[in-house]
Parts: C-alpha cells; structure tokens; sequence
C-alpha cells in the first residue's frame, strides 16, 4: 500500500516536471527580436528571422507616433512613443516580408520602408 | 465647340513641348449622352509639393508647375476650373512655414486665368495638423457641387495621417448621397486611391471601400485622384479611377521598385514624367488627354 502511494507521487512529480519542462522549453524556442522606428526609418532595416520558426518581435517608437505595417501577413499596430508592442509572428517560409509606417510621420515618411528576411 | 477647340489646343501645345496620351478606352460610361450645352472641360493638376528642396531630385521645384500654369494659360479656351488634387505644398513640422508655403503657392497659383481653382488637401498639407492650415486658408477639405449636369464629390482620405475617411465623412457622405439619383454622373476628387492599388507602398485608403460600397448602386462614377505621382488606370466594378502625373516628380511604378523612390532628375530631358490632364465631359462620357510639360 505504502509503495503503492509512494510510486503515485513519484508518477505524479515527474508529470508535473514533465509538463514544466516542455513549457520551459516552449517559451525558450520562441525567440523574440526588436525593430525600433525613428523618423524616418526602421531599425534595422533588414530583420532577418529563420524560417518555419514562430519568433515575437518587439516594437518600439523612438520619437514620435508611427505605425508599423506588414501588408503580406494582414498585420498592423499603432507604435505610441515610449511604449512597446510584442508581435508574435507564426512560423514563416522563407521570402521577403515587406513592412512600412502607414502613419505619416512627415517628410520623409515615404522612407519608411523596411523588410523581415525569413531564410 | 469650343470643347472640340480645346483638344486641339492641348495637342498643339503637346506637340510643341511634350506627348499626349489618349486613354479613351477608360471613359465613365458612353451611356448618358447629357445636354450638349452642358459639354465642358476641367484640368486636373497634382502634387505640386510646393516647399520641397531636394536638388537631386528636382533642381526647379516651382518650374514644373509654372510650366504647367503657362501651358493652361495658353489654351484660347479656358477650363471652366482647375482642380488641384492634394499635396500642394510639401510638409514641414513649422506650423508657420507650413501656412507661409500655402500662402506662397496660392500666390503662384493665382496666376491661372481661370474663373474658378479648386484644391482638396493631400497628407503633406494637412495630416500633421489634421487639416487645421489648410482649412485656414484653402477651406473645407470635403465638399460638394454641381456643375453643368455633373455632381462633383471632393474626399478628403488625408487629414487623418492614418489616410482614412473617418466616420464623420462617411455620415456626411451618406446625407449628400441620399439626395442624388442613381442615374447622376458623379465625379470624385481623393488625394489617395480609393482602392487598395499597392498597400505595401501605403497606396491606398484605410476606409476606402466603405467609401466605394456607398456609390455601388451609382451607373456613372469616375474617381480622379494623385498621390502616386503617375498616370495610372483601374476598374473597381463599375467606377473607374485614373491618377495623374504629379508636377514634382515621378515615382515607380507599383511594386516595380524595392522602395517608392523618386525617379532620378534627367538633365537631359527636364521635367520628364511631370504633367498635367484634361477632361472633357460629354454628360457621363469623359475623356482625357495626358500633357506632359517637359
């Protein structure tokens, strides 16, 4: 009876263990990169991400507001200066993934033109 | 007619300084033949982007639009007015110089020998304000009128910088709508297109098909519109869109480029790529004629 419950709360601690380990390693798989917009221009300019692998991507304004657009993948949020965004992007193939400020931020807002480079 | 008079102005003045483009097969509708006295012409001119001082690019900011103003003034028989469709000025973060260049434009502009100009804004005018100089000094940024059987509906898809019409100018848009016949001839004036032609480039309007849905049901919609610095031609349905050449200077062709770059400034052909339009309107029937000014 005794090794009965004994072996139950052995089973029981390595499932707990089990699942913590998977979420652990869950979240470490999932990479998080940053893309910082200024006037007039995304940093950087070339994110490149690997392909088939679901990341996050951290937003941030630098100055003023911007908008943060990636037409291709129907994803778009507002960048308010001092506040940050986190994007999760799904697993990719490999391509170009054009983004853009669709907020005019002034003249040289039509520059504002970057890309994600899933290889 | 005069009308007829006018085409052929345009192409003598064509032939003495630049190419005209005839783009006949994008006419409205030949369904609504009008009343022949209702037969007139307006002249389209865009993007002037009076301000901009980027040598490279343009050594002669003004000298495009100048050209342009001597060309009109040329024609024996005048445009019964000439719209402007955005970017008059090109934008600035000084409040102050911001008002100083539209003064300044409105004074160059005032050279036209024509009874009427109209402008609508486009973003470098208006977004960084949300339309507060421009309303200053040019008026409403969306408007109605009628003009020799023709509804004209200027849009104003700028003042928001996120290029959206709003809610407020889709109400307003839905109480001006509620008054005209399906069968009217309606022409719009957008800065922006009105359709999703290249989003990747922003070349399109948040809301703009809420604003396309509300003229579904309209037979005769023609849409003129800038923005994209070149002629361009599209069918949403049944209402066609045309964009002009701007007055600065040109950009690629939609998504013919990695980036929406100007073109490089030819020296050996000056003002390449910039012009201006005609349009006749036969009743529904328009037809247009590209002047370039180089």
């Amino acid at each position: 009876m005794y090794t009965k419950r004994m072996m139950l709360v052995i089973v029981a601690c390595s499932l707990i263990a089990v699942s913590g380990l998977i979420a652990e390693t869950g979240n470490r798989e999932v990479a998080t990169f940053s893309i910082q917009a200024e006037r007039y221009r995304f940093v950087p300019e070339v994110l490149k991400l690997p392909a088939n692998t679901p990341v996050q991507i951290q937003l941030k304004s630098r100055d003023a507001l911007h908008g943060f657009n990636i037409p291709s993948l129907g994803i778009r949020h507002d960048l308010f200066p001092g506040q940050s965004v986190i994007v999760s992007l799904p697993a990719l193939k490999p391509g170009r993934y054009p983004f853009l400020c669709d907020i005019f931020c002034g003249s040289g807002h039509s520059s504002m033109q970057a890309e994600i480079l899933v290889q | 007619m005069a009308i007829k008079q006018t085409r052929r102005d345009f192409l003598k003045l064509a032939g003495s300084a630049g190419i005209v483009f005839s783009t006949g097969l994008y006419r409205s509708s030949d369904v609504f033949a009008g009343n022949p006295a209702d037969e007139f012409y307006f002249v389209q001119f865009t993007d002037t982007h009076y301000g901009f001082d980027k040598a490279k690019i343009n050594p002669d900011p003004v000298g495009g639009l100048n050209r342009a103003i001597d060309k009109v003034n040329q024609l024996k028989h005048k445009p019964d007015f000439v719209i402007f469709t955005g970017d008059l000025t090109h934008t600035t973060d000084n409040e102050d110089e911001r008002r100083k260049r539209m003064r300044e434009f409105s004074k160059i502009v005032s050279r036209l020998e024509v009874n009427t100009i109209r402008y609508i804004p486009g973003e470098h005018d208006a977004a960084l304000d949300f339309g507060e100089a421009y309303s200053e000094i040019f008026g409403e940024t969306y408007y109605t009128f009628k003009h020799k059987g023709i509804q004209f509906i200027a849009i104003d898809n700028v003042s928001d910088p996120r290029g959206s019409v709003g809610s407020r100018q889709l109400a307003w848009l839905d109480k001006t709508l509620a008054d005209i016949k399906k069968d009217q001839p309606i022409v719009i004036f957008a800065h922006r297109p009105l359709f999703a032609l290249y989003p990747q480039w922003d070349w399109t309007t948040a809301d703009g098909e809420q604003v396309l849905s509300r003229f579904a049901d309209y037979q005769h919609v023609t849409v003129f519109y800038g923005h994209i610095h070149q002629e361009h031609h599209h069918k949403t349905g049944h209402i066609v869109h045309h964009s002009s050449k701007s007055l600065i200077f040109p950009l690629p062709a939609p998504g013919s480029a990695p980036k929406r770059k100007p073109l490089a400034w030819d020296s050996r052909h000056p003002y390449r790529g910039l012009g201006i339009r005609d349009v006749e309107a036969y009743g529904a029937k328009l037809e247009l004629d590209e002047l370039e000014i180089g």
